[in-house]
């Protein structure tokens, strides 16, 4: 070895230990998966039109939430010929608009080309894809047909470009404006047909071009237990079955937070388990049969829903699915456990103190409030045990060191979705509100309205989209008098010069004000920004506020809405951490 | 779970196959021949693991080293169409690919810092707190050795003092003009030098 001035670094160096074997297998598992799906062409160019291909994966839920994933693959692409439309271009151009660092997909928008249009029975679907610098990624704009026959963006998204499966398929919703579910994705190149079969025995052939495909399937049909889609299977050409991918589980085993699923039947919705709290108010598990199989669960306390799940203990995946949710009750907070044990399970709590009690289950199903004398260390949860009968086949240790955790701030309700940042600007502006920053920022909300049930809210700072949100209604779902949340922006995040603190809210009828209250039991009237017609399910206004430390020096304490009478009749607390 | 065991000794089994029936293909042969036959590709893996996962833990610390180490030859897989088969040793091409997700963690890790952070809650606290994070992940396993010097030096030093690669190979890892690693390897010389003087006339 050489003595030099690097010895020391040597001497260190020669500290650091050799990977271990399951590193070592780990890493080869890893390569073997990256070869079995890998590609073996030569000296790529990813930027090549021919070669510029990837796919476009929409993997949703089918209240209308996109998100994007998928890969790219090799093989030829021919290009369908037609421009995309200005709607198509104007969307991939703000794509990037307040992407945090590291998030921004550099679009080369001038190569958008089109990969995918057939007619369906709800008209014409189209897959416009385009590649992004560094060659990598691509970005797909997925158009699907409108109640008024015309073809317009449903959503888009970007994904790396590597094939994971030989069929990747993912699932969006049509929205509420037209009673369509779509599966769609791509496939390997060897695949040359690909069929959708139904839980009942029928099939369907789905064409593909250039690897990629698109089902559209009446909505209905999508949820319904007797005829739903079950699996897509590819075939080679010589017509052998060569892949396979599961669609079932788009339909199943949803956990949704306070979202109705669309395949609970609430019209059927009965109470399952009513636990009374110690505050005086009550917990239910409310339960609606699933369309899927199995049941959807709604979580309510005092009549608010703060969770939906759906699962089917028959075939749930793992012993046990549940969630602890610390609602917010008179006196501070209640600790409840709710979940789903599998056909033919037990479930017991073990706690710190070694006793060890069993949970009684409604349909395997169990919500338990956890009451304050176990909220005491050394008395608190320690595990949560599954068992056959015999012995236990499952033991989750539960984290019994976090006082917060039993004495803390309670949860907030599960938020709406934030989807992506997006501006689409077909659609009409609903409502507006502008403003100026305490640093003199020029903040401007606006509300864009796809359908009544179906709304963007967008935020722009000095004239540039930062955030925006879509958002859907569903009847059941969470329909909270006010709410806010709460967006810190600083700069390098979000375009934006200096950190600003906003919080984005609104009221729903009857409310009729909003304000802020101070710790001192002073409050501060907020402006309303009133829709110009009905949106979000009965949304009477938006509202912002910003965090500025003369503010945060007068501790507000919460938002409270408030209706024409100027009786307060909601209320949002404020998270601590703002 | 007898079926696990099965499969795991079955993988192994091809790995040993394919590193004892190649044994004299260098890496630019062996990246040849997996478009034809992709478990040849095993045998650049096999070779430079160690070295790349070392690397890594004194990167980006043990914790990180597993993932980046398999994310390496998995990217090194799928991008070997880009490799030039003129340089015989794979190394400087994987420390190369090893550099850039160190680096893109450690960005990662800030960024996530920043956001756990949020909004600066008082004046100058983010910065300190990501000063702080800073310092953690740049030092990886390797410990105070490394944290005298620039991150930038800090790469260098490891492919060259350590990895052993040569002056053109750290320039094609780290995609620098060969002047500048010697002029930098010279600059860390002379300082590390200076540092240790007083040390050694102590001793």
């Amino acid at each position: 070895m050489k003595t030099d001035e690097f010895d020391e670094i040597r001497n260190a160096w020669a500290q650091v230990p050799e990977p271990t074997q399951s590193a070592h297998r780990a890493t080869l598992r890893r390569l073997k998966a990256a070869m079995a799906a890998g590609s073996n062409r030569r000296n790529r160019r990813l930027f090549r039109p021919q070669v510029l291909l990837a796919a476009a994966l929409v993997i949703g839920l089918l209240a209308a939430v996109p998100a994007f994933s998928g890969t790219g693959y090799d093989s030829v692409i021919n290009w369908l010929t037609g421009d995309p439309p200005k709607e198509v271009v104007e969307n991939l151009e703000r794509m990037d608009q307040g992407a945090p660092p590291g998030m921004a997909q550099h679009l080369i928008v001038g190569k958008t080309g089109l990969v995918y249009k057939r007619q369906t029975q709800f008209g014409e679907v189209r897959v416009w894809l385009t590649p992004a610098k560094g060659g990598d990624r691509f970005c797909q704009s997925f158009e699907t047909p409108r109640p008024d026959g015309k073809t317009r963006p449903f959503s888009g998204g970007c994904f790396p470009a590597e094939l994971q499966r030989p069929i990747e398929v993912g699932g969006g919703g049509g929205g509420t404006d037209i009673g369509a579910g779509y599966l769609n994705g791509r496939v390997a190149p060897w695949i040359t047909r690909l069929e959708l079969r139904y839980v009942n025995g029928g099939t369907e052939e789905i064409p593909l071009q250039n690897g990629f495909f698109v089902a559209a399937v009446d909505l209905v049909r999508t949820l319904r237990l007797t005829d739903h889609p079950t699996s897509l299977v590819g075939y080679d050409e010589a017509g052998n079955p060569v892949a396979s991918a599961s669609v079932a589980n788009f339909y199943r085993h949803h956990d949704m937070g306070g979202f109705t699923p669309p395949i609970a039947e609430v019209d059927q919705e009965r109470p399952e388990i009513t636990v009374e709290l110690p505050s005086g108010g009550r917990a239910v598990l409310h339960s609606s049969p699933s369309r899927a199989g199995g049941n959807c669960d709604r979580l309510t306390v005092d009549g608010t829903t703060w969770a939906w799940t759906c699962a089917d203990p028959a075939e749930l995946p793992q012993p046990i699915r549940f969630a602890a949710r610390r609602p917010p009750v008179k006196d501070g907070v209640a600790v409840l456990l709710s979940g789903v044990v599998k056909k033919g399970l037990t479930l017991s709590f073990a706690f710190e103190d070694g006793q060890v009690e069993e949970v009684p289950l409604t349909n395997q199903r169990f919500l338990v409030s956890i009451p304050e004398e176990r909220w005491q260390s050394g008395r608190r949860l320690s595990r949560l045990i599954v068992s056959d009968g015999h012995e236990p086949v499952l033991e989750i240790p539960m984290g019994s060191k976090s006082d917060a955790f039993y004495s803390g701030e309670p949860d907030r309700l599960p938020g709406a979705p934030m989807i992506q940042i997006f501006n689409p600007t077909q659609h009409p502006i609903v409502a507006r509100q502008r403003g100026e920053g305490s640093k003199g920022e020029q903040l401007e909300f606006f509300v864009r309205r796809a359908t009544p049930t179906h709304w963007y809210e967008v935020l722009s700072i000095n004239g540039k989209v930062v955030s925006g949100s879509n958002l859907q209604w569903f009847k059941g779902g969470r329909d909270a008098i006010i709410s806010a949340s709460w967006q810190p922006m600083n700069p390098g995040q979000f375009a934006v010069d200096q950190p600003i603190s906003l919080f984005l809210g609104h009221i729903r009828q009857p409310a009729d004000q909003a304000r802020v209250t101070y710790t001192d039991g002073s409050s501060k009237q907020l402006e309303i920004a009133r829709p110009s017609e009905p949106t979000g399910g009965g949304i009477a206004g938006w509202f912002i506020y910003e965090m500025t430390p003369e503010e945060r020096q007068k501790k507000p304490l919460r938002f409270e809405a408030l209706d024409e009478a100027g009786e307060v009749i909601g209320r949002s607390p404020l998270p601590r951490g703002a | 779970m007898s079926g696990n065991l099965n499969q795991a000794s079955g993988q192994l089994a091809v790995v040993t196959a394919v590193a004892q029936g190649t044994p004299t293909l260098t890496d630019a042969e062996a990246i040849e021949r997996s478009f034809t036959d992709p478990e040849a590709f095993v045998s650049v893996f096999e070779r430079h693991f160690t070295l790349v996962h070392r690397y890594l833990q004194a990167r980006a610390g043990s914790s990180a080293a597993d993932d980046l180490a398999a994310e390496t030859f998995e990217i090194a897989f799928r991008r070997r169409g880009d490799y030039d088969t003129s340089y015989t040793d794979a190394r400087p091409w994987l420390f190369g690919i090893a550099h850039n997700l160190a680096r893109e963690a450690k960005r990662r890790e800030e960024r996530q810092q920043r956001a756990f952070l949020r909004l600066a809650p008082r004046e100058g606290e983010l910065d300190a707190d990501l000063e702080h994070a800073e310092t953690n992940t740049g030092a990886g396993a390797i410990g105070e050795a490394l944290l005298a010097v620039s991150e930038e030096d800090r790469d260098l030093l490891l492919l060259f003092a350590c990895a052993n690669l040569s002056y053109e190979d750290c320039a094609a890892a780290l995609s620098l003009p060969v002047g500048t690693v010697r002029s930098r390897l010279h600059r860390l010389r002379t300082r590390l030098r200076k540092e240790l003087e007083p040390q050694r006339e102590d001793q």
